[in-house]
This record gives structure tokens, sequence and C-alpha cells, in this order.
């Protein structure tokens, strides 16, 4: 008779769930040690995983080392009651990020390899929430002892800073997943009116606003209508008092210098902690259907992440604007391919391109900001005048926006072969030359990003009334810069086409293989930069020796500047289309 | 109820409404153990969100589904633990080689001496060699083969099956055909949805047909060649009972 070869029925809920998952939480950690070694005992992989081992080594290094030091200058205290303040502001803040999170995991989320076997399978919902939490506490241990060290340096006593931070930083999944699930049960019982209503969208304007406040509390400017107020002020706050009261035990126990003061916050915490534990599997809640979206809903999204930067993510829309991409490049095969990149920024981006010209207006408000106050100290240790000053302001911010923004841009739009990959094989089957694929694919995002950065240059130039030669220089170099990044960047990916989703496995390897991509690319930019601007500078050099007016000498030397990138974009272009034409689509790892 | 004489699976009045999508409606039917019921309808029938409500993946909110006499709904472990669920397109885990696989299986589904049953089935599904691979690296055909061979391990008395032999080689889909038999002649019973009817009509000693979330047929192969025409394939009866959407 089937079915013989079962025991029982299974135990109530442990504090760590059922000893079945207690085992795949075991073998999962077993393979993924297993898969980081067979990778590294590859020569390349061992190179990739040496090198990522050595960066995240030196980075904990230095965090210990300025722990230490901290530990040492605690002999001189802090303000106890600001630093008090402090921690609990930090630890509300890591909690409402945490649960607005939630807002976007509601349920539990299970990967999509365990969600239908765990759920078919005769375990308690109780049981997979605890194997959850174990496995949330397990990945956040890493995190907590890196927030723990960071908290020490500037505790009264960094052991007891050390144990506090990371007790909180450990509970805080357990609060996450709970509001997730309460989330789930709210959505459950409002039905359709839950999902009417946009909770991915409060949870990234939530983020954004938490982001924005904090940036105003710490570069806000001083001496304006919109001056930040004092730490001390917002201390004593009763408002805030009450408010940040519930973080009061984990901040007393981080901020405590004696032990008769830690241990009684640190007992308080870990009883939380077990309690919180206990009364989140004991939710009575049936967040089944909940978690099969959840866990679609963030395979979709990794798959997206996979193919580019953050635009890349959304779905695509029918109708951007109510028209057709229009045929920017010609009606040929390289306009067409083109267009349809265009047609994929214009159908996917939609907010993110909103959202990115909001931040490259603040980008060119902030650099204008720092480069007056860089070109501020620098006037006043040089003994410049005013007008030189605001000179080298505008400068600094014009070249700071040209370098930040394209790279800001470039990295985030990433509608280029990493978007395509899945698609080689019929990129590859089109008539046409690999350059020509190769221009015609990274052309849209190219224009694009000039777009927005020579908007960001000349808006607030033009705003001033003060549109300088400078301006114009920038608005020009940047579609060559712009290009040139573009395509090294797509030129190294084809030529090493592997791609790296958070949560995924050989972190060490993919850090290391990362960091030697980045430089490859570095390299090449740096040579490519050097190759144009020095004919450029030998003839400015000349030129001003010769006594040429300024403005004749630096439009000359610009110009040459200027035609040699352009021969380097060609060739970069060229050694892009030789990377396309020698990828092999076997090779895809997507 | 503990009932061993109970079918193997009783669905009473099942319903299952997505938002305003009433994706199955009032739906019934037995399956009795050693029955092999064939599950066939177009896109969009109902069929997979059966199933997986049976399976437990899915939660029951309207009628009833009896495994083995234990209600989906109220003793869910009791019935979970004599079901086996395989997706159309089973996930093994990327990290976890075959054989853990198989080890995590039995702990799950609490299988006493299980070593030497997971042996045969690595070697009746052809995977003893793949024994130490990594699920992340097994082709579509050979996940299938794991997704049998951890579902068997714990001898089910319930099997449901969604497009069970997609990916597979011809080899492997006659092996799976016979295991599949001979599961259901030691007593499972077994639910098989697929749209290879010739593979229904093979195996399955009885045909339900779901159309646009509503039971339109229910009995043995030549009650429903008596109703549409005799000899004819499982094939023509299919079109001759659904609906053409287009109309």
């Amino acid at each position: 008779m089937a079915g013989d070869a079962h025991e029982g029925p299974r135990a109530a809920v442990g504090l760590h769930g059922d000893a079945s998952l207690r085992l795949l939480a075991k073998l999962k950690f077993k393979g993924a040690l297993r898969l980081q070694v067979r990778r590294a005992k590859r020569p390349a992989g061992m190179l990739f995983f040496g090198l990522g081992l050595l960066l995240m080594g030196a980075w904990i290094f230095s965090l210990f080392k300025g722990a230490a030091g901290g530990m040492r200058e605690a002999a001189e205290p802090p303000d106890e009651r600001t630093a008090l303040f402090v921690a609990q502001v930090a630890i509300a803040g890591i909690v409402l990020l945490s649960i607005l999170g939630a807002l976007q995991f509601r349920g539990l989320f299970l990967p999509r390899e365990e969600i239908e076997r765990l759920f078919s399978a005769p375990l308690t919902r109780a049981q997979l929430v605890a194997y959850r939490l174990t496995t949330a506490q397990s990945r956040s241990l890493f995190g907590a002892a890196l927030f723990g060290v960071v908290c020490a340096q500037r505790a009264g006593n960094g052991l007891y800073g050390f144990c506090g931070a990371a007790l909180a930083m450990l509970t805080v999944p357990v609060l996450g997943q709970a509001a997730a699930i309460l989330f789930g049960d709210a959505e459950n019982r409002l039905a359709r009116l839950a999902k009417r209503l946009p909770l991915r969208l409060f949870s990234i304007v939530g983020g954004v606003a938490l982001g924005l406040l904090a940036v105003w509390l710490v570069f806000g400017p001083e001496e304006s209508p919109f001056a930040p107020p004092e730490l001390e002020s917002l201390r004593d706050s009763a408002f805030l008092q009450a408010l940040l009261l519930p973080a009061w035990p984990w901040a007393r126990a981080m901020v405590a210098r004696d032990f008769a003061t830690f241990a009684p916050s640190f007992a308080f915490g870990l009883a939380f902690l077990w309690l919180a534990r206990r009364a989140t599997c004991a939710l009575k809640v049936d967040f089944r259907e909940l978690s099969l979206e959840t866990s679609a809903d963030v395979a979709r999204r990794l798959n997206r992440m996979r193919k580019g930067g953050v635009a890349n993510q959304a779905e695509a829309a029918r109708a951007p604007f109510g028209w057709t991409p229009p045929w920017l490049f010609g009606r040929g095969p390289f306009g067409a391919i083109a267009r349809n990149e265009l047609a994929a920024i214009l159908r996917k981006a939609r907010g993110t391109l909103f959202l990115l010209v909001v931040a490259g207006a603040l980008l060119a408000f902030f650099s204008h900001m720092l480069s007056r106050k860089l070109a501020s100290s620098a006037a006043a240790q040089a003994g410049v005048d005013a007008l030189q000053e605001a000179r080298l302001a505008a400068s600094g911010g014009v070249a700071l926006l040209l370098v930040v923004g394209t790279a800001y841009l470039c990295s985030s739009l990433r509608f280029d072969f990493r978007s395509r990959l899945h698609q080689m094989d019929q990129l590859k089957a089109w008539p046409v030359g690999g350059a020509t694929v190769f221009l015609a694919v990274i052309a849209p995002e190219t224009l694009l990003v000039w777009l927005i950065v020579a908007l960001g240059v000349l808006a607030p130039a033009a705003f001033a009334g003060s549109i300088a030669g400078w301006h114009v220089a920038a608005v020009l170099f940047q579609p060559l810069l712009g290009l040139a990044w573009v395509a090294i960047d797509n030129a190294v990916f084809l030529r090493a086409p592997v791609r790296y989703t958070p949560g995924e496995d050989s972190a060490f390897l993919h850090m290391g293989r990362a960091l030697v991509l980045m430089l490859l690319r570095l390299f090449f930019m740096g040579g490519s930069l050097f190759v144009a601007l020095l004919p450029g500078a030998i003839l400015l050099y000349g030129l001003q020796a010769a006594d040429f007016a300024p403005t004749v000498a630096w439009t000359a030397a610009l110009s040459v500047a200027w035609f040699v990138l352009a021969l380097c974009c060609a060739g970069i272009v060229w050694l892009g289309g030789r990377a396309f034409d020698a990828f092999d689509v076997a090779r895809d790892r997507g | 109820m503990n009932a061993s004489q109970a079918p193997a699976l009783e669905v009473l009045a099942f319903g299952k409404t997505y938002e305003t999508h009433r994706a199955v409606h009032d739906l019934s039917f037995v399956v009795q153990p050693g029955e092999i019921l064939g599950l066939v309808g177009p896109n969009g029938a109902g069929k997979t969100s059966t199933l997986r409500s049976i399976a437990g993946v899915l939660p029951v909110a309207e009628g009833r589904i009896l495994v083995d006499g234990w209600d989906v709904a109220l003793h869910e472990q009791q019935a979970k633990s004599r079901l086996a669920w395989i997706p159309d397109d089973p996930q093994p885990f990327d990290t976890l080689t075959v054989w853990e696989h198989m080890e995590f299986s039995a702990a799950l589904y609490r299988v006493r001496e299980w070593r030497a049953r997971a042996d045969a089935l690595l070697s009746d599904f052809e995977l003893t060699e793949k024994r130490d691979a990594l699920g992340g690296e097994l082709s579509r055909g050979m996940r299938q083969k794991l997704a049998f061979a951890c579902a068997w391990l714990h001898e089910p008395r319930l099997l449901l099956m969604d497009e069970p032999l997609s990916g597979l080689d011809p080899r492997g889909i006659r092996s799976a055909k016979q295991s599949i038999q001979r599961r259901a002649e030691a007593g499972s019973a077994v639910v098989l949805s697929s749209h290879q009817l010739d593979l229904i009509e093979e195996l399955a000693h009885r045909i339900l047909i779901l159309d646009r979330g509503a039971k339109v047929f229910d009995g043995t192969l030549e009650e429903a060649r008596a109703r549409v025409a005799p000899g004819s394939s499982l094939e023509d009866i299919f079109f001759a009972i659904t609906k053409d959407p287009k109309g």
C-alpha cells in the first residue's frame, strides 16, 4: 500500500522550525560553499575570488581599525544624551525602512525553487515562517556584525555598542517579516481596495522621502531659510522623544558605558527578539496566495535586474505618451535597430526617465553648491577675487556634472547589450555588420544621456544669463565622452558577459571579477582621454607660447581634442563591433 | 476523518476566484486509489488552479477537497503528507546535488530507510550518474526526472502532475509512463494534467474535461466515445466537447 513509508504527525514548531527545513538550510549553505570552491578552483576564478576576498578583507580591516581607534578614544566620553538620540534615530530609521520594504514583500517570501515544494509539503505555516526568519537572520549576521563594528567606533563602550547594535540588526528582519505578513492579511481583508492602493509606490516614495530628509539634515544649506535644525534642538524635542521611545532599549544598550546600564537593556532586547519570533510564527494568516504573487514578482524583478539598470526593471507600457517612437537615426537597418532601442527606453523607462531628469536637476544643483563651497575655500587660499571665484565655481560645477552625470545616467539606464543578452541569437542573425549593430544598440542611450546632461549644464546657466564658453564645450564634448564610456562598457561586457544580481552566490568571485572589469574599463577610458587630450594640450601650450589670444588658443586646442576623441570613439565602436562578432551565443550565461 | 477506505481524492463543489475572474466553479469529482485521472482542457480552463489547490499551494476558499479522507483546509499537514505535487516546470535547488534533493525530500516527508529506495529511484529515472550533479547543472528533462524521483520517494497516495512529460526524451517518456503506471498499480491515485492528449488516452482510466472553469465531462474514454462518436480519439472528443472561444 502506498504511503506507509512516512512517519506520523510532526511536532509543534520549535524556535528554528522543522527538522527538514533545518536540513534544507544546512544543505543550501553547504551547497553554496561547494559551488564557491568549485568556481574558485579555476585559475580565473581563483584570481577573482582572491581579489574579492582582498577587497572585502581590506574594508573590514579598515572598519575594525576604526573601531579599535574608537574604543581607544572612548576615554573621552561623547555627550551621552546626544549619542542615545542618534542611536534611537538610527534604529528607528532602519526599522522604518524595513517596514517600508515589507510593503513590497507581502506575505512570506520564498524563492521560486522552494515555494511550490514547501507549500505542498506537510509543513505548518508557522514552521515555514520560522524557517524564513532563521534564513533572514542568518543572512543578517554579517550585516549585523559590520553595523556593530561601525557603532562600536562611536559608542562609549565598544563591546556594548557592538552587542546592542548587532542585536537591533537581528531584530529588524523579524519585525519586517511580521509587517509583511500583517500587510498581506490587511490586503486579504480589504481585497479590492488594497489592490488599488499603490503600496509599492508608497514604499518607494517613503524610502526616497526618508533619504531626502537625511540628506537635508546632513547637507542642508546653513544660514538660509532652509537650514536644518541643530542636533541639540532635535534631541530635546518632546515629540521626537516620544516618537523614538520604542527604540530606546536597544539604543540604551548601544550607548551604555557600564554593565549595570547595558545588561537590563540588552536582556530586554533579547527577550523581545524571542517573543517577536514566537509571535510572528504564531500569526494566524494564510499568506499562500500573496506569497505566490510576491515570489513571482521578485523573480520577475530579479530577471529584469539582470538585464541592466534601474530603468530596465520596469514593465513595458504599450503607448508611451500616445505616440510611436520616432525614426531618429534614419529608416535603414541602423535606424531600425536604434529605433528598437529607443522604443525600449520610451516604453520601459517612463517614470524612471522622469526621475532621472529630476535627479539630473538635483545633481546640477548639488554640483553647483559643492563647487561653490570648494571654489570659495580655494579662492580664500589663493587670494583670488570674487569674479575669479565665481568662474572657478561655475567651471568646477560643469565639470562635476559632466563626469558624475554621465556616469550616473549611463549606469542607471543600461539600455544596451545587457538588456539584449537573451536575444543575441537574433541580433547575430541580422544582416548588418557588427560595428553597425554595436553602434545602433548604444546610440539611443548615448543620445538620451547627452540631452539630460546638456539640459543640466545649460539650463542653470541660461537661467542665470551667463552661458560661457565652457558650457558650450561641455555640451559638445559630452556625447563623445558618453559614447566612449558606453562603448567601452559594452565592448568589455560582450567579451565577459556575466551578470550578477544581489542574493546570488559566489559574491567574492563576482566582486573580484567586477573589480578587474571595472579597472579594464577605466584603463581604456583613461587611455582614450589621454590620446585625445594630448595633442590638444600640446597645441594649447604652443599657441600660448606664441602669444595667441587665450580664446583662440583654447578654441583650437579643444577642437583638436574633440576630433581626436571622435576618432577614438570610432576606434572603440569598431572594437565593440569585433567583440559583438566574436560573441559566442553558446557562452551566454543569462 | 482518517479513513483508509476513503477515496484517494474527493473534490466537492470546489471553486476558485482570482479577484474578479472566476477560474473554477462548482467542480466535483472523485479519484479512487489505483486510478489514473486525465485532466484536460483548453488554456485557462482551471486545470492548474485545481491541481495547486488540491496540493495546498493555493488555499481552498470554496468547496471541500479531501485527500485520503483528510480535508486539505482543515487537516492540511495530514493531507499533504499523503500527496506529491509535480508542477509543470520543476525548479531544483541550484546548489544541492541530486542526492541531497533526495535526502531533503526524505526529511520533509519523514521517510524511514530511504537510501536504498532513493538509489533505486535514481536508477529507474536514469539519474544514478548524476547523483553528485548540482540542481543548477541539470537539463530540463533531468529536472523533470529529479522531480519524479523526489515525488515517488514517500510513496504518496495521491500524485498530482502538471504536464509531467514535457522536456523528457523518448527514453525518459517511456520510463516515466511506466513509472506512473507502476505507482497506480501499487495503489496510488494519479491526477495527470496535460495537453498531450495521446498521453492521457494511453494512461488514464478516466478523463475529466474542464472548460472555462467548469466540468464538461467526467467518465471513461468509452463513455466519452459513446457520447461523441464510436471509435473517436480523445482529440476528437476534446474538440467536440469543449467550446471554441471564437464561437
